[in-house]
């Protein structure tokens, strides 16, 4: 009987609701999580990361779960040598299944391979029948840049204003690439903001886009673009990778990535990989990322100042990214007398292809005959290439 | 010696001020946008060009065959008028040229075959000719496929009135 007793006690002691007492903070990041997890099933904000990112958070909070050991990752603040991180052997002695996931994330393997199955479902047509779109996709980077300066302005180091001002970018897999790189301290409350915000762009956009633009310039309807080739539409993949690659090296994996994609959707001749990275590959690809990446968050690194900061930053770098755009849209619409509606310079964060949708709801407010859709997605994808650009200027001078 | 030397760089190349990476940053995002859209304008131009050239050697095309097939049936059309005129009788007027460009035209259209709608395979209308060329044979009438439309379908496809038809049909 007092053996029974004994076992029974012995596993009371080791049970999470001792672990839950001595540090209530995981108590408050299971609470958090149920929050998450209301917004990504009830409200659908981005669910396809935001629910893996939620559960990841809600096991790794969950105590003596083993799921993943950040220790192994970060290098403290006093460690004598952090070149010795990551700890690789006792990640691979010890691990558990989040620290095994989360390799994906620190060597920079899953964020392009996410690009890759976006590639995939990517058309460019609209951006190569009008170029000028990258200008748009360039203004919306203002984001970034400026949210990079509000950072460093409230105190955080220049790797980590780097890692937050990539928000701007509205791009999940570009920011989690970069901050796994800068900051992998700050992983987890960045792309929750990210995630957040790129669910909120129909909210956050149109009264910026208003604000910014008058009746007359809503109303401009804009010329039938001109058709694309099938043979412009396969050299365009490859000469972006190679010029872009040539010049700025640390952009070349996504941009690469990204490119790939979409020729292997563009020349036809590969439909099966084609269909397996748009499809199975990237849904597998976004569950591993989205559960280590939660895994990552956990009361001390999450329940602070610091995530507030990045909270109010995040929209901060959206809100400015929509106004660069469309003040450059107003700039190109000047400069071509009238041909250019301001409204798809919104679509230039890359939050695809909801901003391009948001441009053609608030064009067809104005004037319901006016179909901006088309003409919006040459910005919108011009800024995914934009924000893996700014991507790689970051890694550049903060890596 | 890189190890060494590590330490003397870093301190010599610190983090950037802010003006600088926010600077740096804009402008680099634009030059390299800028240049991917020089090359993109360009790249759209010649293949303009040439989408251009092969439409119009294409209408030169089809307007030399044309213009030869009209041709080649207005000289058969006179030589089948000759020919006739020879064993006609003699009080018999000849036939006025309008007319001989008429018939010329006329043969020049049935020989370039039906009027197919767009969208229909070629053969699907090579099979409805083969089988309208079989259906006068027996008795020596020859009939001339003029046309192929799509009928408007409306409700039931022909296949499935076909079944309500051999299902409900009184015994």
């Amino acid at each position: 009987m007092s053996a029974i007793l004994n076992t029974l006690m012995s596993i009371a002691r080791n049970s999470g609701f001792v672990g839950l007492a001595q540090e209530p903070g995981y108590l408050a990041m299971i609470v958090v999580a149920c929050i998450l997890l209301y917004l990504a099933i009830v409200k659908e904000f981005e669910p396809l990361l935001l629910l893996p990112i939620a559960f990841g958070m809600l096991l790794a909070n969950l105590p003596g779960s083993g799921i993943i050991h950040m220790e192994y990752f970060l290098a403290p603040a006093d460690a004598a040598d952090p070149s010795i991180y990551p700890l690789f052997n006792e990640i691979l002695h010890h691990g558990g299944l989040g620290d095994m996931l989360y390799m994906g994330v620190k060597l920079g393997i899953y964020p392009p391979l996410i690009f890759m199955g976006i590639g995939t479902m990517t058309d460019f047509a609209p951006l190569i029948s009008n170029p000028k779109s990258l200008l748009l996709g360039a203004a919306a980077q203002l984001g970034i840049f400026t949210t990079y300066l509000g950072a460093k302005l409230l105190g955080f180091t220049g790797p980590e204003a780097a890692s937050i001002g990539i928000i701007g970018g509205a791009d999940g897999p570009t920011a989690i690439f970069v901050t796994s790189r800068l900051a992998p301290q700050l992983l987890g409350s960045i792309a929750v903001a990210a995630y957040s915000y790129m669910a909120l762009v129909p909210v956050i956009q149109p009264p910026i886009m208003k604000a910014l633009t008058t009746h007359e310039e809503r109303m401009i309807v804009m010329k039938q673009l001109r058709t694309v080739s099938k043979t412009e539409k396969i050299i365009f993949p490859i000469m972006c990778t190679i010029l872009i690659g040539l010049i700025l090296p640390d952009s070349a994996i996504l941009v690469g990535m990204l490119m790939l994609g979409n020729l292997m959707k563009e020349c036809g001749v590969v439909d099966r990989i084609q269909k397996t990275a748009g499809n199975e590959l990237m849904n597998i690809i976004t569950i591993f990322l989205g559960l280590s990446v939660g895994c990552t968050t956990s009361a001390n690194t999450f329940l602070n100042l610091q995530t507030l900061e990045i909270i109010a930053l995040g929209l901060i770098a959206f809100s400015f990214g929509t106004a660069g755009g469309v003040i450059f849209g107003k700039i190109m619409c000047v400069l071509t007398h009238g041909q250019v509606n301001p409204l798809i310079g919104s679509a230039g964060v890359s939050a695809v292809p909801m901003a391009a949708r948001v441009s053609q709801k608030v064009g067809q407010k104005e004037n319901p005959q006016n179909f901006l859709l088309m003409h919006a997605m040459g910005p919108n994808v011009a800024g995914v290439i934009g924000s893996a650009v700014a991507a790689g200027i970051l890694i550049n001078i903060f890596g | 010696m890189g190890n060494f030397l590590t330490p003397v760089l870093l301190k010599l190349d610190p983090e950037p001020s802010i003006p600088v990476v926010v600077l740096t940053g804009i402008l680099l995002v634009f030059l390299i946008l800028i240049l991917l859209t020089v090359i993109i304008t360009i790249q759209g131009k010649i293949f303009d060009g040439i989408a251009a050239k092969q439409a119009a050697a294409k209408e030169a095309q089809a307007a030399a065959a044309s213009a030869a097939k009209a041709s080649a049936a207005a000289e058969k059309a006179v030589q089948a008028e000759k020919a006739v005129q020879q064993t006609a009788q003699p009080e018999q007027a000849p036939v006025e040229p309008a007319m001989l460009a008429a018939i010329a035209g006329a043969v020049a259209a049935s020989q370039s075959g039906p009027d197919v709608q767009a969208g229909i395979p070629a053969e699907v209308v090579a099979a409805i000719a083969g089988a309208i060329a079989c259906m006068g044979a027996p008795e020596g009438v020859k009939y001339t496929l003029r046309a192929v439309r799509r009928a408007g379908i409306g409700g039931r496809s022909a296949w499935a009135s076909a079944g309500v038809a051999a299902n409900t049909e009184p015994f």
